[in-house]
């Protein structure tokens, strides 16, 4: 099998998962999801070469270029003064969204909202497992823990949502 | 029951969410053509790889092939055992023919005829031990014995072969090459070829390993004895007080003559022996 066709299955397998991921962590924002989700895979592509299973799994692999293509998107942010152009895209961006947003169940955006609440590992587990797809094993390889130890805290952070939009008025 | 029925309902959230924050089909479909074109444009690089790669092949492909043929060639023109008939034969008389080509002095060529003689020898001894006579071989000795005599260059030592029946005899070229000839059984050279050889040329001395190897010519010594006459003369004449010079002269000179009259007894001796043999 050639060198591609192998980068293609392993596009197939995890892209979506990929997405989901950074969707998540840039606030749902579906154009900036998939630049950086472009701009991961390329990378992945031009370093496929120097990938290989004894090191570990695809998915720790391109979970760590995701993480810190992340960082590096989120630095530059930082750094970065947008130019009118820019900015005005921003807004036309936000304002997409927005409606969206409205066309959204209320249920959801409550939901992303009690999101934000939860503490970063747990907003990281509940990212992972729940609107990624990666499994428990997954997941334990990735942040490098156990995997009951990410049992415990997806649990312990279900039932922080639950609780928060349930049985509570979140909304007040 | 309600905790389950939330916990069923978040559940479902969780699920939609998910399903929104997949990517579009369109989106997952651009960018795999993408990552193509991006691996088809680093592509040639890999391909010059494997076309250098191949090439690289081929070069130690054509570098084994040129090696197998130098050992062979070196083979072909260092061994005796190659001789007429042979499969190499061809090769080696070859090599011997560009080697005649590209030389340069009359000194040089002469030397070459009898390098070439000395070879043709060897290969007729090979022969011997097969019991074959090869009449070809033989003219080319002939040949070159022939070509070596008619230089007209004096030379001062010229090889002649003894026989010596059940003995081992050595043949010495100017260049102080042997090429021993081992013999278990009678040697059939030709020797009235060499007696015609020997008759004909007026100086010439058979070089055996029982000789002292004399280095200087009696042409040389000669020479060597006129200059330190001269140089003695010279000093009388200009009553130049250098005694220590004049001794060192005066031993060189004693010195010379000894040797130039081993020479000359030696030269005699020799030629009693060859008339003793005939």
């Amino acid at each position: 099998m050639s060198d591609f066709r192998k980068f293609q299955n392993y596009y197939e397998q995890y892209m979506s998962k990929v997405h989901a991921y950074i969707r998540s962590r840039t606030n749902y924002d579906t154009q900036l999801a998939e630049d950086l989700t472009s701009e991961i895979f390329m990378k992945a592509l031009r370093k496929f070469e120097t990938f290989s299973q004894d090191q570990g799994s695809f998915s720790s692999w391109i979970f760590k270029i995701t993480k810190n293509h992340l960082i590096d998107h989120y630095r530059s942010q930082k750094n970065k003064h947008d130019s009118p152009i820019e900015e005005f895209e921003n807004v036309l961006r936000s304002e997409s969204d927005t409606q969206k947003k409205a066309s959204n169940s209320i249920e959801i955006e409550n939901l992303k909202k009690v999101m934000h609440t939860l503490s970063p590992e747990k907003q990281e587990i509940i990212s992972l497992k729940y609107l990624s797809g990666y499994s428990y094993k997954e997941i334990a390889e990735i942040l490098g823990t156990q995997e009951n130890s990410i049992r415990v805290t997806a649990h312990r952070a279900l039932k922080e949502l639950k609780h928060k939009l349930f049985e509570t008025d979140y909304e007040n | 029951m309600k905790t389950d029925r939330n916990e069923k309902e978040l559940e479902k959230l969780l699920a939609k969410l998910a399903k929104e924050n997949g990517p579009s089909k369109h989106f997952s479909q651009t960018l795999l053509s993408k990552l193509k074109k991006e691996h088809q444009s680093d592509a040639p690089e890999k391909g010059l790889f494997i076309a250098n790669l191949f090439k690289i092949k081929f070069q130690l492909a054509n570098l084994t092939i040129l090696l197998v043929l130098s050992t062979t060639t070196i083979y072909a023109y260092n061994s005796s055992n190659v001789t007429s008939g042979h499969i190499l034969y061809p090769l080696k008389r070859t090599i011997e023919e560009i080697e005649g080509k590209i030389i340069s002095t009359p000194e040089a060529q002469n030397e070459y005829y009898y390098k070439m003689a000395g070879r043709r020898i060897d290969e007729i001894a090979v022969l011997k031990l097969k019991n074959i006579f090869d009449e070809k071989t033989m003219s080319d000795l002939q040949f070159f014995l022939d070509k070596a005599q008619n230089d007209q260059r004096n030379i001062a030592l010229i090889p002649q072969i003894s026989q010596t029946p059940q003995s081992t005899a050595t043949l010495k070229t100017p260049q102080s090459i042997p090429t021993q000839i081992a013999e278990t059984e009678t040697y059939d050279l030709d020797m009235d070829m060499a007696d015609d050889f020997a008759e004909e040329s007026e100086t010439f001395s058979l070089m055996t390993n029982t000789e002292n190897d004399s280095n200087k010519s009696v042409k040389e010594l000669e020479e060597k004895i006129k200059k330190i006459k001269e140089e003695l003369q010279q000093l009388e004449s200009e009553d130049l007080q250098d005694s220590s010079r004049q001794e060192e002269l005066e031993e060189s000179l004693e010195e010379a003559k000894e040797q130039l009259e081993e020479i000359e007894d030696r030269e005699e001796d020799e030629d009693e022996d060859d008339d003793d043999d005939h």
